[in-house]
């Protein structure tokens, strides 16, 4: 852990209720990000991030100074994100947010958020509908390996210490990932090759 | 350089080139396995295609947009976690267990105390258990109380208690008999005097027996009694003829002197007492004899 967080931990600890507001300061955006990108819903990922910090204020006080706190923020996140997704899934309702282009918008709008950079608001809402339809294809655990190395930036170790798993296994989950994008976008009649040139 | 055809290639140099692709992708790779990687694909016409594969795979997968929550969302953030949490410090209070919040004062208690609440209240019910099961009940005890044992046991004084009352009894309708005659307007006949005397020695008799045995049981006001009712009816036997008023009126100035027929008042008296006693506490033994 940095030595700063357990400067920010001790502040806690003995009260300083601004230690608190630094530590969420600190991961709120990664933490929200990642839920976003599993649950792809805004609202659902800022109740996630929240249940996050309520857990971290509520065992700061017992929370062992020689873990990773990002780590440990990551776990609580991918856990309670992976839930979501399997009670959405078990009431059968519609698909998730971002995986549903018209509902993020609408849930954007709704809470101020802007749905998209103006400067990408010019790529093609087909193109953003395929990769929603590729990320709706894979399993929970393949998705949560996906963004968290795709999106949010996480090294394959760090996935593999989060997730409790092998790298091994984190490189086979994301193969299988990206070999089901692959089918699934050229499906679309996509040529991802041919797109990808244009980055 | 020149492409290397594929046969010609060691196979074992895919083999470690394919788990690199991902770190390769995104940069992972240590400069060592860069330089392998490198050198690989440039002779490798096969994996060059797949890490092209993939790689274009990415890149597509890249251009997805995140919607960007606005400035205002993330300034007010830790305000809404704020209110959040007191929320559900607040609801958790409301939905906590009746029990728990009447426990709660004893929560500080040290881990002892409860131990010893614990084993305090097991003894208790231990014990409790034990008289319901193993005691004997009110009725047990009645029945063991008036066990034929103990009535044999104290049998033989009820008994003389009982001859004591039965013989007074006896006597004092003899004394009455000749107390209440009056030779001046009663017949002397009616007195039927002979039977009185006959009564009367056998009485005495029966005196001399019931005398010894409650000298030994320590009666003594009885033996007293029986001593003075005897005097009496020895001289009611020993009356010769039944007009010989004179002898009567001896007889009813000794019952008169010795005050005899107050006495047996007297034990009458105590006896409906003791009796009244023990009607009023039925769980006691009564070792009463049935006087008729």
């Amino acid at each position: 852990m940095a030595e700063n967080e357990q400067i920010l931990i001790d502040r806690f600890c003995k009260g300083d209720h601004t230690a608190f507001h630094e530590l969420v300061g600190r991961h709120k955006k990664k933490i929200y990000y990642l839920a976003y990108d599993i649950t792809g819903d805004h609202h659902e990922a800022e109740d996630i991030s929240q249940e996050v910090f309520i857990k971290m204020y509520r065992s700061l006080k017992t929370f062992r100074r020689d873990a990773k706190m990002s780590s440990w923020l990551y776990q609580i996140t991918v856990n309670a994100s992976i839930d979501s997704l399997r009670k959405k899934s078990s009431r059968q309702t519609k698909q998730i947010g971002e995986f549903d282009r018209l509902n993020i918008q609408e849930s954007l709008a709704a809470s101020g958020v802007h749905a998209f950079d103006p400067l990408r608001s010019t790529e093609s809402s087909q193109i953003q509908n395929h990769i929603t339809q590729a990320l709706k294809k894979i399993s929970p655990k393949e998705r949560t390996i996906f963004v968290m190395r795709h999106y949010n930036d996480l090294k394959l170790n760090e996935i593999a210490e989060v997730l409790g798993i092998t790298i091994g296994t984190v490189k086979s989950l994301l193969f299988r990932a990206i070999r089901k994008h692959r089918k699934e976008l050229s499906s679309y009649g996509n040529d991802p090759n041919l797109e990808a040139t244009d980055e | 350089m020149g492409m290397i055809p594929i046969w010609r290639l060691p196979m074992s140099d895919c083999k470690k080139c394919k788990p690199l692709f991902l770190q390769a992708f995104y940069e992972e790779l240590d400069t060592k396995q860069k330089q392998f990687f490198k050198d690989h694909l440039l002779v490798c016409e096969n994996c060059r295609s797949e890490f092209e594969e993939i790689k274009s795979t990415l890149n597509f997968m890249s251009r997805r947009v995140r919607p960007e929550p606005t400035k205002k969302f993330w300034d007010s953030y830790e305000k809404r976690l704020d209110q959040r949490i007191e929320k559900e410090e607040a609801s958790q209070d409301e939905r906590e267990p009746w029990r728990i919040k009447l426990l709660r004062p004893f929560s500080l208690a040290p881990k002892w105390t409860y131990q010893a609440a614990a084993a305090l209240v097991l003894i208790v019910a231990g014990v409790f258990i034990g008289r319901m099961i193993f005691s004997p009940s009110v009725s047990e005890i009645k029945q063991v109380s008036q066990s034929p044992g103990l009535i044999t046991q104290q049998q033989p004084q009820a008994e003389l208690v009982l001859r004591t009352q039965d013989y007074i009894e006896r006597s004092k309708l003899i004394l009455l008999a000749l107390v209440n005659f009056d030779p001046a307007t009663e017949d002397p006949y009616a007195l039927d005097l002979p039977y009185q005397r006959r009564v009367s020695r056998e009485l005495v008799q029966e005196a001399g027996f019931l005398k010894r045995e409650l000298a030994q049981s320590d009666q003594e006001r009885l033996e007293h009694l029986i001593a003075g009712l005897k005097v009496i009816l020895l001289q009611i036997a020993n009356i010769e003829a039944e007009n010989d008023f004179e002898a009567i009126e001896i007889v009813k100035e000794g019952v008169n002197s010795r005050g005899i027929l107050m006495e047996i008042n007297l034990t009458d008296l105590r006896r409906s007492i003791r009796k009244g006693k023990r009607s009023m506490s039925p769980d006691q033994p009564s070792h009463k004899p049935q006087t008729s």
